[in-house]
């Protein structure tokens, strides 16, 4: 199995570097552009899969790792439309809503969907009451983003009360700045100007990259970074 | 001094995923992901399993059940749930009816454990989110052993299985912080166990705290998480393995047991996704273990058991077994009495000499299992001090060999036999004229074996 991948995934660098010259610059990018498609959407269109694969990258091989793969991909994505300073405050004012309804829901012994309905009331105004404020101090401008970071934010602090009521406040902390550190990472990376130029000019590179990247995470049996350190402690003095 | 080398005998997270959870087929997951599958499996085979008094599929049948008749010691469980999460432990009854107390102390009443149990079928514990059912059952009664590692709940013994032999095992202890449950992800402490003999050897607390002395109950202090020795090994051991037979299509999974007082060795789950940290408490790798017996083919439960005796079995285990070996005794033995406190002997032949802190006196003895009771010479009980009347326990009308009828007074005695103190409860009868003043009756003999050899 993993002389397969390894075999396929050359197989696919050397189709790719023989071919690339002719994709290079490529026509169709540039067709694109011309046609109106924002080449903003498309540098966050191909670099999607390679977050992903990011992502996938800590979790297999570091052993960091957030909420599943998606959610640490989406709030990049949120993180870099508002910026990361707005957006960790948007969330932090989120989560401080959501903690905070939850202790009053908590006492009502409500249908669990209720409260969950509740709480998205209180974040609601309390998001509003943000924009409003920030407006007012122009510090930090949160007035003008547009509805997806924020539903982003709430479905990662939803992600956190979730675990801690099912598991523990401990691992929800350690998963929620889990999905942040990857997040941020993420949105530097999104918001890297060569990061961008390269998606534009060599897209098929980034993709057998994820490939290639993903094939070899995939075959990982191996250990993680993290484990080292826990295992540390397993292993007997002679 | 960083030797990575050391690393490849443990199991790590990427590999069992990607290697031996594939162990597992699907069918066999579903039986052992759900409670209630898993508990009519093993009924099925006869394997124990606490008492279920109910089953909550619909808010209906949690709303019409009577709660009130509960008595003071049940547990309601999410059939699916994971990690010990959505349990809730209850203890004994509260001052008023349809009150309880949980494992935790804190106080329960039929409101909360029927929006417990709503939250459950609505999903909340289970994996996924999806809609649940409810578990309520007897809770077990604890083992004695048990009892003093503990203040909060019911400690029990996770055995992982690879390829039909144990491979590891370790007791897990719930402590305060993780609120009477057993999962070391929830806080609980978890002690490595030797396969072999069943002693513990390291601890952990919580997935990665090394722990080095634990608090017992009984005795109110700190002790070592080193050398307890959880009773019923065998039998532990052979209930995880007949598991396997109840479940098909597992290969490498956990079993969560538990030693009830009266009925020995209950199975409270079967995990088809073993944690790792049981690697950190028996300092030793699931992984090199696992591929000793990988190719092996388990003929029965008795082959099972030594493959993991001999290949798993820490270095003292020997020893042990040789001390646990039954001891050989004579028709005739030296025993050494122990000289109540205070009390000086009126022996002239024969010596005081100290056993440990205690002075004794050697007395030779005759091996009797046609008798039910020791007995002791009068004279002698009075000349080591035990036939004081404060010592005199009770009396009781005996029957001699010769047919004569008496009341003899019963004492208390504390005396070694090859080195192994026995206490015990021991009549005074008239022995002037036989040759040996103390007779030692089947009641004090066991545990050992009698030689007919000749002397």
């Amino acid at each position: 199995m993993k002389k397969i991948a390894t075999i396929l995934s050359l197989f696919l660098v050397l189709y790719f570097w023989s071919v690339s010259p002719i994709l290079a610059q490529s026509k169709v990018i540039e067709r694109a552009i011309t046609n109106g498609v924002e080449a903003k959407t498309i540098v966050m269109l191909l670099l999607l899969p390679l977050l992903a694969t990011l992502v996938s990258v800590m979790h297999y091989i570091l052993g960091v790792s957030g909420y599943g793969i998606f959610v640490p991909t989406m709030i990049a994505v949120a993180l870099s439309a508002t910026g990361i300073a707005g957006g960790l405050i948007l969330f932090g004012a989120i989560l401080m809503i959501s903690i905070l309804s939850n202790l009053i829901l908590k006492r009502l012994k409500l249908h669990f969907w209720p409260v969950r309905a509740l709480g998205l009331v209180f974040i609601s105004v309390g998001v509003f009451g943000l924009m409003v404020i920030s407006t007012g101090l122009k510090m930090v401008d949160i007035s003008n983003i547009s509805i997806f970071p924020v539903l982003f934010m709430i479905l990662l602090a939803e992600e956190f009360t979730r675990t801690q009521l099912v598991k523990s406040k401990k691992e929800a902390i350690k998963l929620t700045l889990g999905t942040l550190g990857l997040a941020i990472l993420g949105a530097v990376l999104m918001g890297w100007q060569g990061v961008a130029e390269v998606v534009l000019r060599y897209p098929e590179a980034i993709i057998v990259v994820t490939v290639v990247i993903n094939l070899m995470v995939g075959n990982y049996t191996g250990i993680r970074l993290t484990e080292i350190k826990r295992f540390r402690k397993a292993i007997r003095k002679k | 001094m960083f030797n990575l080398k050391q690393y490849r005998q443990f199991l790590t997270k990427n590999e069992r995923n990607k290697v031996y959870l594939r162990k597992n087929s699907s069918r066999g997951r579903m039986v052992a992901d759900s409670k209630y599958k898993t508990k009519k499996s093993l009924m099925k085979v006869g394997v124990g399993v606490p008492k279920l008094l109910a089953r909550f599929q619909r808010w209906d049948e949690v709303e019409n059940y009577a709660w009130e008749k509960l008595e003071g010691n049940f547990v309601v469980k999410p059939v699916s749930g994971y990690g010990g999460e959505g349990i809730i432990i209850v203890r004994r009854r509260g001052k008023w009816a349809g009150e309880w107390h949980k494992m935790d102390g804190f106080l329960v009443n039929v409101g909360d454990l029927r929006h417990h149990c709503q939250e459950i079928l609505m999903g909340k514990y289970s994996l996924h989110g999806n809609p649940d059912s409810v578990l309520l059952e007897e809770r077990i009664k604890i083992h004695p052993m048990f009892l003093n590692l503990t203040k909060w709940g019911t400690p029990d013994v996770r055995v992982i299985i690879f390829n039909k032999v144990p491979v590891m095992a370790m007791l897990r202890l719930p402590t305060e912080k993780s609120g009477g449950k057993a999962n070391l992800q929830q806080g609980a402490v978890g002690l490595g166990v030797d396969m072999a003999t069943g002693i513990t050897t390291f601890g952990i607390e919580g997935k990665g705290k090394e722990v080095e002395k634990i608090y017992d109950f009984g005795k109110k202090r700190l002790i070592k998480v080193n050398g307890i020795k959880i009773p019923q090994w065998r039998e532990i051991l052979e209930t995880a393995i007949r598991c396997q037979g109840a479940i098909k299509g597992l290969g490498f999974w956990g079993v969560d047991i538990v030693l009830d007082k009266e009925k020995g060795p209950e199975v409270l789950e079967v995990n088809a996704r073993p944690g790792l940290s049981i690697q950190i408490c028996n300092k030793a790798g699931l992984r090199r273990r696992m591929e000793k017996v990988e190719d092996v083919t388990v003929r029965s439960s008795d082959h099972a058991i030594s493959l993991s005796k001999y290949l798993f079995g820490e270095k003292f285990a020997e020893k042990v077994e040789l001390k646990e070996k039954a001891k050989t005794i004579q028709s005739l033995e030296i025993i050494r009495v122990k000289i109540p406190k205070g009390f000086v002997p009126l022996l002239e032949k024969s010596p005081t000499i100290r056993q440990g802190k205690h002075r004794v006196v050697e007395v030779r003895a005759k091996v009797d299992t046609g008798a039910f009771r020791s007995s002791i010479d009068r004279n002698l009980a009075i000349k080591l001090g035990l036939l004081q009347p404060e010592r005199v326990l009770y009396f009781r009308h005996y029957k001699s060999s010769l047919g004569e009828h008496k009341d003899r007074p019963v004492v208390g005695v504390t005396f070694w036999l090859k080195g192994l103190k026995v206490i015990t409860a021991v009549n005074v009868a008239d022995r002037e004229k036989l040759r040996t003043k103390f007779l030692l009756g089947r009641k004090d003999l066991e545990g050992f074996l009698i030689s007919a050899k000749k002397i």
